[in-house]
């Protein structure tokens, strides 16, 4: 399930870049443009099973920071690296990942993103005192969507942007398997594109280098 | 070339055509048609041209009347196809001129069937190429009546167009250097246009860059003119300039490549193509597959025909042959290993290498001592435009590159590389751990490269490599160990050196020699307790290559092939398990044999010679022998071999080949204490038959099918001889035979501006029968199918992504059928089934990489992210036992594996 899952990403991914826009192409100035660098914060739904059975749905919090780039006007690859934990039942878990995301903006800036990458994921009972930690690593995968909202951008190209954002995660494993739910808000710095790949009118491209 | 001096912006007039050599000429060549001549192409990197092509005949196009009437002007790009003659064979268009329908494609096309070049050229032959041409229709202005534009000299001043010249000397004012960004190399062939405003009128000038990349201009009249520089494949450069009375404005422009993958430099030429089987992978095309780290030779896993190692062995077996019976070969030299420790890097970096040829079978006779494959790596040949280089850090090690140039004819480079393997583990490795990491595990290499051509036909190459690596460990509780060991120490090491001279004579077409000599030493140390293993290999080998052109249909290959070495053994080991016995069988430790040697010397000079038939327009026949000989066996063989290749389309191809391969047997099967004196050589017929259908310039399918018949294999048995102290066993002798037969398939689609991939499929099934038995066995690696799917991808904003993904037949197991208690050694003894009459699962894998560049003025920055075994497969490469043979656990291959790495070049 895992391996056909990761398959379909990476086809995914080709299919959704194989049509570039021209590379020499200019693009008009706007917001989602250049290289990204988000910080966000989650609220983390988490539901882990150990060696087939349910430990229930735990509540928590995540932190997460993406960067990367706009290929084009509508897609875009990069990193995400995320940490947190979450409680229930009397168990304790944290988890971190670190994952290639590509996405893809579908309509004006509403994004989804999809990812792949390595995780873990420990559980421990702190009543227990001495018990063993448990827990699993391994391929974590992502799926997710944000909009972007532009507030107040003065910057041709680029600007600062508020995402709310949701994501699922799924880290799969013999023993443990956890899937958290992600919804919180992503502020995202654009750097926005240099002048000479900006279609620009004459005044403003030719400027003293 | 220089562009003729043109108007080009704000005015309207009957018309003149401007043409311009691209600055990427002989670059994208990823649309080409390819001509259609046979033999096919090669292709071949337009580094390697020594001379680039060079217009001597332009033709002036029909300017279409109706856009003339409408005052359109428009660009046509086409690709043309140039014999070695300079004349245009082909043309197609590449980009089609804006506005579909008025004629201008058909106006640029009729006209460059006209031109003429002066050919390209490579070592002094001139070659056909394809390059692409961008024919510029522009428009003349009306009024004022412009002066009649002259042709700018070599070196590109511009002609002032309007307003009109005064007859007075002409002064240079605005002199500039174009550059790419990121490489810094120059860019020629480029028109630079300044342009502004003078009474409300427009005025422009245009320049093109010289082979420096240096444009000029001249009688530019003071104040701020805006420069533009659109070069096809970069984003436009755009800037204002001042210029001053009486002060010469000097600049240096670097302009931005719209994409710096590694694919968008090739050019075709025609190199007959004369293996049956044989796989090219270009350097820049093995820096991004996924799944290698970024090591260049571990590429040679995905081949048709390469069975996949178990994890760490680093071993290369091909067509079902054992790893030992394939050769690796450095330009022509014979090295003991590629890979550091078991395949975790190889031992040259990507920047010394050209490329890397790789033959299943059927090999040319100037390849010997070998029954099973060929893998020789190609070092580049230097030419390098300026000093350049990286550095390179990654989890695993942290490699430097330097090249500088001597003059325009040659260059030296010198590499080295350190890992931090060692390093790492000491700081993860917890205090409590079992066993003391002294030295764990380190590896570190070396290269130092000098190419020199004083004349176009002589070639002088020095290239010196090394590499050495080094285990140590302490055992903090020897109980942990096998009691036959005495000590707590445990320490393996590997250690060769080569340093090789080619030099290499080509004065006309007609004659050809090459002459190389290497000499060096490998030095093998491996000690646990009382066991060792210590071999020291002093080895010199000399290969000349004589080609000589009889006649159009008919050239002949001769050479020597002399191998001389010295060797010092010290041996302290149990008799090793031969190919087909499972490991940690019956391995006795306490039970060593003994061997030390001193200065032992060994000859192995070998002849060979091989026949280019073209008897008919397409067909090749090539008839060679090789003979050896084998000191330690006192034979030689003559191994006749013969290949052919039929070129029935000019996409269709069918090929064959059929031949004899020799090899000696392992030092230890002959030496007196370890194996048997009185062995012979082991011999390979190969049979192969394939075709291939090449139905895109880029694109092959390949389809081979292949039998080998093996003979006097040495063999374990239990025969007894006599010898001066009584009956003895005989331990070796030759009587195993082995056959492997199968079908290969490659569908390749070969790097163009974007993708570059390729699937492929193995189907093959090898058997051996040992000496005295009277069934045959599954080998070792017998893999029926051998699935490899990969492919990179050139994304917008300087990203690569890649990906591989492998399936493949899980390797034969010998089962254990049950165990017996040795009261001896105090231990459980396992009993086998029929040698590897079981199998392992499956084993499949999906690895991605991501590569980002970042390009800034004089160098580039790139990381890399090469993800291993995605989906965190527990692939299982053997079984583990407990004590008593009863339970079995399997044991897994690697788990999903991040490898993070950085790259500055300059």
């Amino acid at each position: 399930m895992a391996g056909r899952f990761a398959t379909l990403t990476l086809a995914l991914a080709v299919v959704l870049a194989s049509g570039p826009a021209r590379a020499q192409t200019l693009e008009e100035p706007g917001g989602r443009q250049g290289y990204y660098l988000a910080l966000g914060g989650y609220g983390v739904v988490d539901h882990t099973t150990e060696k087939g059975e349910s430990l229930g749905a735990w509540g928590g919090s995540s932190f997460t920071l993406r960067l990367g780039q706009l290929l084009t006007r509508r897609f875009s690859l990069g990193l995400q690296i995320d940490s947190g934990g979450a409680k229930g039942r009397g168990q304790q878990g944290t988890f971190a990942g670190l994952s290639l995301e590509g996405g893809a903006a579908v309509v004006g800036n509403l994004a989804v993103r999809g990812g792949v990458g390595v995780g873990f994921v420990s559980l421990r009972d702190p009543a227990a005192e001495g018990a063993p930690t448990r827990g699993a690593a391994g391929s974590y995968y992502l799926l997710g969507a944000s909009y972007d909202f532009f507030p107040g951008r003065t910057r041709r190209s680029g600007g600062f942007s508020i995402s709310p954002t949701v994501q699922a995660r799924f880290l799969p494993s013999t023993n443990v398997s956890t899937t958290l739910l992600f919804i919180g808000v992503d502020f995202v710095w654009w750097t926005g594109l240099p002048d000479n790949q900006l279609n620009l009118p004459d005044a403003e491209a030719y400027r003293r280098r | 070339m220089s562009g003729r001096g043109t108007l080009a912006r704000g005015a309207v007039a009957v018309g003149i055509c401007a043409a311009t050599l691209l600055p990427s000429a002989v670059r994208a060549q990823g649309k080409a048609q390819v001509p259609a001549v046979a033999p096919a192409p090669a292709e071949v990197d337009a580094a390697k041209l020594s001379k680039a092509p060079k217009q001597t005949k332009f033709v002036e196009a029909e300017y279409p009347q109706e856009a003339v009437d409408k005052g359109i002007t428009a660009e046509v790009v086409l690709l043309l196809d140039i014999s070695a003659a300079g004349k245009v064979t082909g043309v197609g268009v590449v980009e089609p001129a804006t506005l579909p329908g008025l004629g201008f494609d058909e106006a640029a096309m009729v006209a460059a069937q006209g031109f003429e070049f002066s050919p390209a050229e490579i070592d002094g032959k001139p070659v056909a190429v394809q390059l692409t041409y961008r024919y510029r229709f522009t428009l003349k202005p009306k009024a004022p009546p412009a002066p009649e534009p002259v042709v700018a000299p070599e070196g590109a001043a511009a002609t002032p167009i309007a307003p009109p010249a005064a007859p007075k000397p002409q002064v240079v004012n605005y002199v500039g250097l174009l550059r790419e960004r990121g490489t810094r190399l120059p860019m020629p062939g480029v028109l630079v246009t300044v342009f502004r405003e003078i009474d409300a009128k427009p005025v422009g000038f245009e320049a093109t860059t010289n082979a420096d990349g240096k444009f000029e201009f001249y009688d530019l009249l003071p104040g701020e003119w805006r420069v533009l520089i659109e070069a096809p494949g970069y984003y436009p450069f755009k800037t204002i300039e001042g210029i001053e009375a009486g002060l010469a404005t000097q600049v240096t422009y670097y302009a931005e490549r719209a994409s710096y993958n590694p694919f968008d430099v090739r050019v075709t030429a025609a190199r007959p193509r004369k293996e049956v089987s044989r796989t090219v992978l270009a350097a820049k095309e093995i820096d991004k597959i996924p799944g290698t780290a970024g090591d260049p030779l571990a590429v040679v896993q995905n081949f048709a025909g390469v069975a996949r190692s178990p994890l760490g062995s680093g071993q290369i077996v091909v067509r079902g042959s054992a790893p030992e019976d394939t050769r690796i070969f450095v330009d022509g030299a014979e090295v003991p290993l590629i890979y550091h420790f078991g395949g975790l890097r190889s031992v040259l970096p990507i920047g010394m290498l050209d490329a890397i040829e790789f033959y299943p079978g059927n090999f040319a006779p100037m390849y010997g001592r070998a029954t099973g494959g060929i893998i020789d790596v190609q070092v580049k040949k230097l030419e390098p435009k300026k000093v350049g280089g990286y550095a390179d850090v990654s989890l695993l090690d942290t490699g430097v590159f330097l090249e500088v140039p001597l003059g325009k004819k040659g260059g030296v480079a010198l590499a080295a590389r350190r890992s931090y393997i060692d390093g790492i583990l000491n700081a993860v490795v917890p205090s409590d751990a079992p066993v003391n990491i002294i030295s764990a595990p380190r590896y570190y290499d070396y290269q130092l490269l000098a190419n020199y051509r004083p004349a176009p036909a002589h070639d002088f190459r020095a290239f010196l490599f090394g590499a050495d690596d080094s285990l140590k460990l302490l055992f903090k509780n020897p109980a942990d160990l096998d009691t036959a060991v005495t000590d707590n120490r445990f320490s393996a090491s590997t250690s060769f050196y080569r340093s090789l001279l080619t030099y290499r004579y080509i004065p006309n077409e007609r004659f050809e020699n090459s002459v190389r000599l290497s000499q060096g030493r490998n030095w093998f140390d491996f000690k646990v307790g009382k066991l060792r293993f210590d071999l020291n290999v002093y080895s010199t080998q000399l290969r000349d290559n004589v080609r000589y052109k009889l006649a159009d249909w008919i050239s002949v290959s001769a050479g020597v092939d002399v191998l001389y070495s010295k060797s010092d053994v010290n041996i302290q080991l149990p008799r090793p398990p031969k190919e087909g016995e499972p490991m940690g069988g019956n391995f006795d430790l306490s039970d060593t044999l003994s061997a030390k040697i001193d200065n032992a010397v060994f000859w192995s000079p070998a002849a060979f010679a091989e026949l280019e038939l073209r008897p008919l327009a397409g067909l090749l026949i090539l008839p060679g022998v090789r003979v050896d000989h084998f000191q330690r066996t006192s034979q030689s063989p003559a191994q006749p071999r013969l290949t052919a290749r039929y070129q029935v389309t000019p996409q269709v191809a069918a090929k064959g080949g059929v031949g004899l391969f020799v090899q000696e047997p392992d030092f230890e099967e002959t030496d007196k204490s370890f194996g048997n004196p009185n062995l012979k050589a082991e011999r390979a017929l190969h049979y192969s038959a394939g075709a291939e259908f090449k139905p895109r310039p880029h694109i092959t399918l390949d389809g081979t099918v292949f039998y080998k018949d093996m003979s006097s294999l040495v063999s374990r048995t239990d025969t007894l001889t006599t010898g001066p102290m009584g009956p003895r066993p005989l331990v070796y002798d030759n009587g195993g035979t082995g056959r492997v037969y199968g079908l290969e398939l490659l569908f390749r689609h070969e790097f163009t501006d974007k993708f570059s991939g390729w699937l492929a499929y193995t189907l093959s099934r090898a058997e051996r029968r040992d000496s005295g038995e009277t069934s045959s066995r599954l080998f070792d690696f017998d893999q029926t199918h051998i699935l490899t799917l990969l492919g990179s991808y050139s994304l917008p904003r300087n990203w690569l992504v890649g990906g591989r993904f492998r399936l493949v037949s899980g390797n034969p197991i010998t089962p254990v059928s049950g165990s017996v208690f040795n009261a001896l050694s105090d231990r459980y003894d396992p009993t086998f089934g029929p040698p590897n009459s079981a199998r392992n699962q499956p084993f499949h894998q999906l690895d991605l990489r991501v590569d980002k560049r970042w390009i800034y003025q004089s160098w580039i920055l790139s990381v890399y992210l090469d993800i291993q075994n995605v989906y965190n497969r527990a692939n299982p490469e053997g079984l583990n036992y407990n004590f008593d043979y009863r339970k079995s656990k399997v044991q897994q291959g690697l788990p999903i594996l991040p490898i993070l790495g950085v790259r500055g070049e300059f």
